[in-house]
């Protein structure tokens, strides 16, 4: 009863965590300065100047305001990414653990030469090629995120396949597809939304590095890793420009994982079933460099 | 256990002070004795001679050499420039100021409006031995005549030729040609064995100018100084270029005395050493450099109503103080306010988004005047500098629609664009150059526009020499800045910043660092 | 054996992928490098000579073709930026950054080893309760957000340590440490993990009873079969290493293939681009391939070709 309990709180106060930043970054744009409003006569403000509870960037832009709006562009990016990145994930990962030979080599090699390139060096690839824009951003989480969403899966896939009631279904006729959606699909469901909060805080960091090189959400837009970026030629004279946008990331983040884990400690808790989350690590492994 | 070596006697034999027994001591002595004499001999002969050039100096450059041969017409970036100035000789030279005078010519004399004759000096030996003769002179300046030169924009792709008798060198124009004797500042000089097999450039540079060339290697390019220099010995025997890409890696080397200079330096790096007594600020003391934002004349950028508002809109002054730590001036024409024969016009443009506003409405728009910007990292601060410009002209109702790209694609991608950032670094201080990108093709390329009354005007100053030529200038420069033509943002102030130990530090407005030879270390 | 083979020719396979994709789409994509060599004022003559410098005045295919019988010859191709042939500016790179992984690698599975025992030991204790914490912190916290705290605080503040370059070994602690600390939390988890089982085991209470000093039960036994697991994923590691390493780069300026892809891009230098990429997911793959053989050859058990 303990554990539950343990499990119920790390939910409770990380929900509520993102709940805040959720609202926060829907309503309080409208509550706040124009985050693209410069005044060049107030550059550089220190925290708690007036005007600027957070101080200024170069330009005189508010830094509240700025992390504010910076969080909606996050969210979006990562949920759409995440989103992506779990539908092609479960597909790729269902597949693995077909019957039919040839596909799941398919997947299994697709999988493996995605984890084996340097996400970054593929990212500058890509952009290169077309442009740093929203559209590509999410392209690119989309393509760092699914091999590991694939990979829990497909485990889950594997380890089912033999049992029973699978055999049982086989027996009686079903088809592939069939088995996969009908049988084992509710299997997969609650690893999939274990994961999701996992994938999604990966994502905002990968945002952010993007970002943060150039390659992500582009000024004036404001994003965290944009932030960043900016302020890292003034990290001897405003430290705040580069310290508050990370610990707004560094929430964001530690409240989705909270959310993950206190899932997954619900999960295993009630059904005594082992969801296979792998390493955190791994999971995010492909997503987070 | 004390084991005493009885057969060593501590005891004094006879004959033995204790002074004459210490082989060390004696030896000692000697060696004081020695020295002592060395050293005031070599000073008392050092300071009767012309002292020898000591010491090293250490540059550090934000890029490496840019060119694949040491040819110092292809010379494209600072290092290359640096180098080709202390290695090569020019016919002519400029001082602090920018006026002419002679080097490797003993004489010039502009013999009419075409043509400038010039005696070149004899007795000039290249690095390797050889002689340095007329032809040598001819054949270099020649080959900038040649349209494909990547150096031909020294001439601006003006047609002459050069030809050589006796001494002379005579280099008649098609045309009077106004920079022709800044060009002839810039112009260096290379042995026509070289030019005939440009692959010895793959090598090493060979001149006759104060250094020599000893190495490039490990992001260090070495020169020493040349012992058999025709003219005042310099006064550093080696200079070393260095490369230092992270700007905080370089300037902790300034400060820690790794490195003496540091070159092209921004507002960060200023406000760093502020108060610092041991480093120099040397400002104003480059080529006249401009950023500007590059206007294609098309669609409503056309009239000039809306350039004018345009530029009322915009705060040049609050973003030269505040973007850029009011390290640059804020010019009032088209040319920098370094520039020779730049002259303040009486309109001046200034902050006044009511007045914006107001000229907008008589151009036709009302809050729906829509431009398109691209933006990279080419110029220093350009991604702030072009968020305020679109933060200025949204308070006025202009929207800009910004588009990001990587540097080389902004460069090729000018005309796509309404308006992009850049910066005009002239090589020497001659207003064509500043205002060549305006004129005929390049005007064309550039602005996408082609007006035949500047193209007149320009020519007129190109074509003019001597004083007349101030009054044609002025005339160009003010018939592009009275049309609001482009937004000139601000002069792009060279600052370079000094170790104090380095004494006598100068710059000629030029890329180059000719007149590091009187400067002298320690 | 078979299976060694396999694994080489898909290695091989995902490489020259690699080359030919990355060839086309930055040719076919890139602006003119001409044009972007040339000062303002260059006329077409200049440009067309920097065209055939740079070789592009060709068809793409002949490009093509020229840089597959450059690479048979070891080039890469000249960089339009520096002027040098590509390999030497690679290889130096492919150098520092493998330098700087294989410190934040052994700078990791030292600490990791030391508080994943110490965690394992104690599981409530302050040695576990440092090692989540470190896992949070890595996991939600930006590796270059903690990287720039950390020049903020040991080069800026404190002035200990350089804030970038390559110029002493200096300049290698901040960026490894900061690495390390990104691959830090999986290593002490499954180590941590590891150990933890062993010291359920019947051997050790055995070794217990028999009175053999705590230090020697861990040294000797327990680390030995602890070992396995950490080494799957040290093998995981070194793609997370080698691609944070890039970041790294960046925020410590750091001389690596990192930095220099991003040169590659900004100066639009695609011989530079080209070369960065396909040398880097080569020593990826090649990575990889090792650590998987390697696996195979102290594993028995995938050997055999059982479960994965």
């Amino acid at each position: 009863m303990k554990i539950r309990n343990r499990s119920g709180a790390l939910l409770i106060v990380s929900g509520a965590a993102m709940t805040f930043i959720v609202i926060g970054a829907i309503i309080a744009p409208f509550f706040l300065v124009d985050p693209t409003q410069i005044d060049l006569s107030s550059a550089l403000a220190p925290p708690f100047s007036p005007g600027h509870f957070l101080g200024s960037d170069a330009l005189g832009r508010d830094v509240l305001s700025r992390i504010a709006s910076g969080a909606r562009v996050s969210l979006i990016v990562s949920l759409l990414g995440m989103i992506g990145s779990l539908t092609v994930g479960t597909i790729m990962g269902l597949l693995s653990g077909a019957n039919t030979r040839w596909l799941a080599w398919l997947s299994d090699r697709l999988i493996d030469i995605q984890m084996a390139f340097p996400y970054i060096l593929m990212a500058i690839v890509i952009v290169s090629a077309t442009t740093a824009s929203i559209p590509i951003l999410i392209l690119l989480m989309i393509l760092a995120g699914w091999p590991s969403a694939a990979r829990v899966i497909r485990s889950i896939v594997l380890s089912e396949r033999p049992k029973d009631y699978v055999k049982a279904a086989e027996i009686v006729g079903a088809d592939q597809k069939r088995i996969l959606i009908r049988y084992i699909g509710p299997t997969v469901v609650p690893a999939i939304l274990t994961i999701a909060p996992l994938q999604a805080s990966a994502m905002i960091v990968m945002e952010a590095t993007l970002s943060f090189l150039g390659l992500g959400v582009q000024p004036p837009t404001p994003s965290w890793g944009g932030m960043l970026l900016a302020g890292k030629v003034y990290l001897s004279q405003a430290w705040w420009l580069t310290t508050l946008p990370g610990i707004a990331i560094a929430i964001t983040c530690a409240a989705l994982i909270g959310v993950g884990e206190g899932l997954a400690q619900r999960l295993r808790g009630d059904r005594r079933r082992r969801v296979d989350l792998g390493e955190s690590q791994t999971l995010t492994a492909g997503a987070k460099q | 256990m004390n084991l005493r070596n009885r057969n060593s006697s501590s005891k004094l034999k006879a004959n033995e002070t204790s002074f004459t027994r210490h082989k060390g001591l004696k030896f000692g002595v000697a060696l004081v004795a020695v020295g002592g004499l060395v050293l005031t001999t070599s000073s008392v002969m050092s300071s009767s001679a012309a002292s020898a050039p000591s010491g090293q100096l250490i540059i550090a450059n934000a890029e490496p050499i840019s060119a694949a041969y040491y040819d110092p017409a292809s010379a494209f970036g600072l290092v290359d420039d640096q180098l080709a100035s202390l290695v090569f000789d020019t016919l002519l030279k400029l001082d602090k100021k920018g006026n002419v005078s002679t080097s490797l010519a003993t004489s010039y004399k502009q013999v009419s409006k075409n043509e400038v004759d010039v005696v070149v000096r004899t007795g000039v030996k290249f690095s390797d031995g050889s002689a340095l003769t007329p032809a040598d002179v001819v054949a270099s300046i020649n080959r900038i005549f040649d349209p494909k030169s990547p150096l031909a924009h020294a001439l601006l792709g003006a047609p002459g030729k050069a030809t050589a008798s006796g001494n002379t060198v005579k280099i008649v124009m098609d045309k009077p040609f106004g920079p022709l004797l800044k060009s002839l500042a810039e112009i260096q000089i290379e042995p026509v064995a070289d030019i005939n097999s440009p692959d010895n450039w793959k090598v090493k540079p060979t001149g006759s100018g104060p250094y020599t060339f000893v190495s490039n290697e490990n992001n260090d390019i070495t020169v020493t100084a040349n012992p058999d220099y025709w003219g005042t010995q310099p006064l550093i025997k080696t200079i070393i270029l260095r490369y230092i890409e992270d700007s905080q890696a370089r300037l902790s080397a300034l400060l820690t005395g790794q490195v003496d200079i540091s070159t092209r330096v921004g507002p960060q790096e200023i406000a760093a050493v502020k108060g610092n007594d041991s480093i120099k600020v040397i400002s104003g003391q480059g080529p006249p450099s401009e950023i500007i934002s590059i206007w294609r004349d098309s669609g409503p950028l056309k009239s000039v109503k809306v350039r004018q508002a345009l530029l009322h809109a915009i705060d040049r002054d609050a973003i030269a103080k505040t973007i850029q730590g009011g390290m640059n001036a804020v010019p009032l024409n088209s040319m920098p306010t370094n520039m020779p024969m730049y002259a303040a016009s009486s309109v001046s443009y200034a902050y006044n988004p009511k007045l914006a506003r107001s000229l907008l409405k008589a151009a036709g728009f009302n809050n729906n005047l829509k431009l398109t910007m691209a933006t990279s990292t080419l110029v220093p601060k350009q991604t702030e500098i072009d968020q305020a410009i679109v933060a200025y002209l949204k308070a006025v109702g202009v929207s800009v629609k910004v588009t990001q790209l990587e540097v080389g694609k902004f460069r090729s991608s000018y005309s796509n664009y309404d308006m992009s950032l850049n910066t005009i670094a002239t090589f020497n201080d001659d207003p064509s150059f500043a205002l060549g990108i305006y004129a005929g093709g390049i005007g064309k390329a550039v602005f996408g526009w082609q007006d035949a009354p500047f193209d007149a005007l320009f020519a007129q100053q190109r074509d003019t020499t001597g004083t007349a030529r101030t009054t044609a200038v002025h005339a160009a420069q003010n018939y592009l800045w009275k049309q609001a033509r482009t937004l000139v943002v601000s002069d792009e102030n060279w600052v370079f910043l000094v170790n104090s130990r380095v004494k006598n530090y100068e710059r000629a407005p030029l890329v180059g660092e000719p007149l590091i030879t009187s400067a002298s270390v320690g | 054996m078979r299976y060694f083979l396999s694994r080489i020719m898909q290695a091989l396979v995902i490489v020259a992928g690699i080359t030919v994709s990355v060839f086309f789409i930055l040719r076919f994509t890139a602006g003119d490098p001409a044009r972007i060599r040339g000062t303002i004022f260059a006329n077409n003559a200049v440009l067309d000579t920097y065209r055939k410098q740079f070789g592009t005045d060709k068809s793409i295919f002949q490009q093509f073709w020229n840089f597959l019988s450059g690479i048979s010859h070891g080039s890469l191709g000249d960089s339009f930026r520096y002027q040098q042939p590509v390999t030497g500016l690679v290889l130096p790179a492919l150098q520092h950054t493998l330098l700087l992984g294989m410190s934040a690698l052994l700078i990791s599975v030292s600490l990791a080893t030391i508080l994943g025992t110490l965690s394992a030991r104690r599981p409530r204790g302050f040695f576990a309760r440092i090692s989540t914490l470190l896992a949070i912190i890595s996991q939600s916290a930006p590796l270059f957000w903690i990287g720039l705290l950390l020049i903020s605080l040991f080069s800026i503040h404190l002035g200990w340590l350089p804030s970038g370059g390559f110029m002493s070994w200096k300049g290698l602690v901040l960026p490894a440490f900061t690495l390390a600390l990104s691959v830090l939390p999986a290593e002490m988890r499954v180590l941590a993990a590891s150990v933890r089982a062993e010291l359920d085991e019947d051997y050790v209470r055995t070794a217990h009873a028999f009175g053999i000093a705590e230090w020697r039960i861990y040294l000797v036994h327990v680390f030995r079969n602890a070992c396995l697991p950490l080494l799957t994923v040290i093998g995981n590691d070194m793609g997370i290493l080698l691609g944070g390493a890039i970041v790294a780069e960046v925020v410590f300026n750091f001389p690596g293939i990192g930095s220099l892809a991003l040169v590659g891009l900004n100066a639009h230098d695609y011989p530079l681009l080209q070369g960065v990429t396909i040398v880097a997911a080569s020593t990826f793959v090649l990575v990889n391939l090792a650590v998987d053989l390697f696996y195979t050859v102290i594993n028995p058990r995938v050997r055999l070709g059982a479960l994965e």
